[in-house]
């Protein structure tokens, strides 16, 4: 074939290769998957899924999971399916990752566990609690400090 | 009966939804199997796994999420592209035993079945150049990539949006319009360099 043809014949624009497209989408070469030896094709594999042995569906009996639990068994696969969405959406398991940590946040905000203000001195300014600390032992030898001076005499 | 109520029944265990079910997607899903596949014992492998998993998974599909023929579509894109990818794999690691193992490939059935259907050519001449276009056309399509194959296949073919196409794929509705454009050049490449070489 001559290059004028060769031309004519290819699609340069993306619309030119739609319209081509949507053609051999109608064509009759696709129509060749309609012809006899595919319609016997397509009749055996109907057959084949038709009659593949299916397993069975789990049925309720008195041994069997209570309905609380199968739903919340579902309530775990929905969770599950939210976080990983089929596109991308990364917020997801970033926040339930987060989750946790931002828990411990308002909980540690709002309850005390028992350690309440009056139980730890306070001080109203560094140097008291300067003077505080300097009655501290804090050497490994158990130097008598002046706190206990009098105790040991 | 709807594909919701039928799939309700699917999860109950209704033989009879199933049936139906199988016999109102069964063309498309085998049409879509054939195109990406080639003939082959592997289009009866991809339908008859996507209905089976259809019968397993009833409870899981959501119908506001996804229309049944998306879900199922889904199913069998995955199942052909791990098919077309564990082909290549054997043709690549193991050894290379000539024809044999070249028909037997995916891609391979995939051409041939093209090739086929080219040679039956009506007599008139201007049916000659447009089934040779078409021709042309497959042709360079059994040479894609599988992922941009599957998104020309399900936009052009099978009759899917953008959107519909990129949920089943698992991408972004851009990411598919740039899949698809670069289905495209290499489409144009291909066929030019299939008339470069007549």
């Amino acid at each position: 074939m001559s290059d004028e043809h060769n031309n004519r014949l290819l699609p340069f624009t993306d619309e030119a290769l739609d319209a081509l497209l949507a053609r051999a989408a109608k064509s009759e070469v696709e129509s060749n998957i309609d012809s006899e030896v595919e319609s016997a094709r397509y009749k055996r594999i109907e057959a084949r899924v038709l009659n593949q042995a299916l397993p069975p569906k789990a049925t309720q009996s008195p041994r069997e999971v209570h309905a609380g639990s199968v739903s919340f068994m579902r309530g775990i696969d929905a969770l599950i399916d939210w976080l990983s969405p089929p596109q991308q959406r990364h917020w997801r398991p970033i926040f339930a990752a987060a989750c946790p940590l931002v828990l411990g946040i308002v909980i540690g905000n709002y309850f005390h566990f028992g350690l309440t203000p009056t139980s730890e001195p306070s001080f109203e300014s560094w140097d008291d609690e300067l003077v505080m600390l300097s009655f501290l032992d804090i050497s490994n030898q158990g130097e008598i400090t002046e706190a206990n001076e009098g105790e040991i005499r | 009966m709807n594909d919701e109520e039928l799939m309700a029944a699917v999860a109950r265990g209704d033989r009879c939804a199933y049936e139906a079910l199988v016999r109102a997607h069964l063309p498309a899903i085998t049409h879509y199997s054939l195109r990406m596949l080639g003939n082959g014992r592997d289009i009866e492998d991809v339908a008859q796994e996507t209905f089976l998993r259809l019968w397993v998974n009833a409870k899981k599909w959501d119908p506001e999420k996804a229309k049944l023929s998306t879900w199922l579509h889904r199913i069998a894109h995955n199942l052909c592209i791990d098919l077309v990818r564990k082909q290549q794999r054997v043709m690549l690691g193991g050894r290379f035993d000539g024809e044999v193992d070249s028909d037997s490939s995916p891609d391979s059935q995939l051409r041939g079945a093209v090739v086929e259907q080219a040679k039956e050519q009506p007599s008139s001449q201007q049916t000659i150049e447009k089934d040779s276009e078409l021709s042309a056309l497959n042709l360079a399509m059994s040479k894609l990539p599988e992922t941009q194959r599957s998104a020309l296949l399900l936009c052009h073919y099978q009759g899917f949006s953008n959107k519909e196409a990129a949920e089943i794929i698992g991408l972004s509705v851009r990411a598919l319009e740039s899949l698809m454009a670069r289905a495209k050049r290499s489409l144009r490449t291909q066929m030019e360099a299939h008339y470069n070489e007549r």
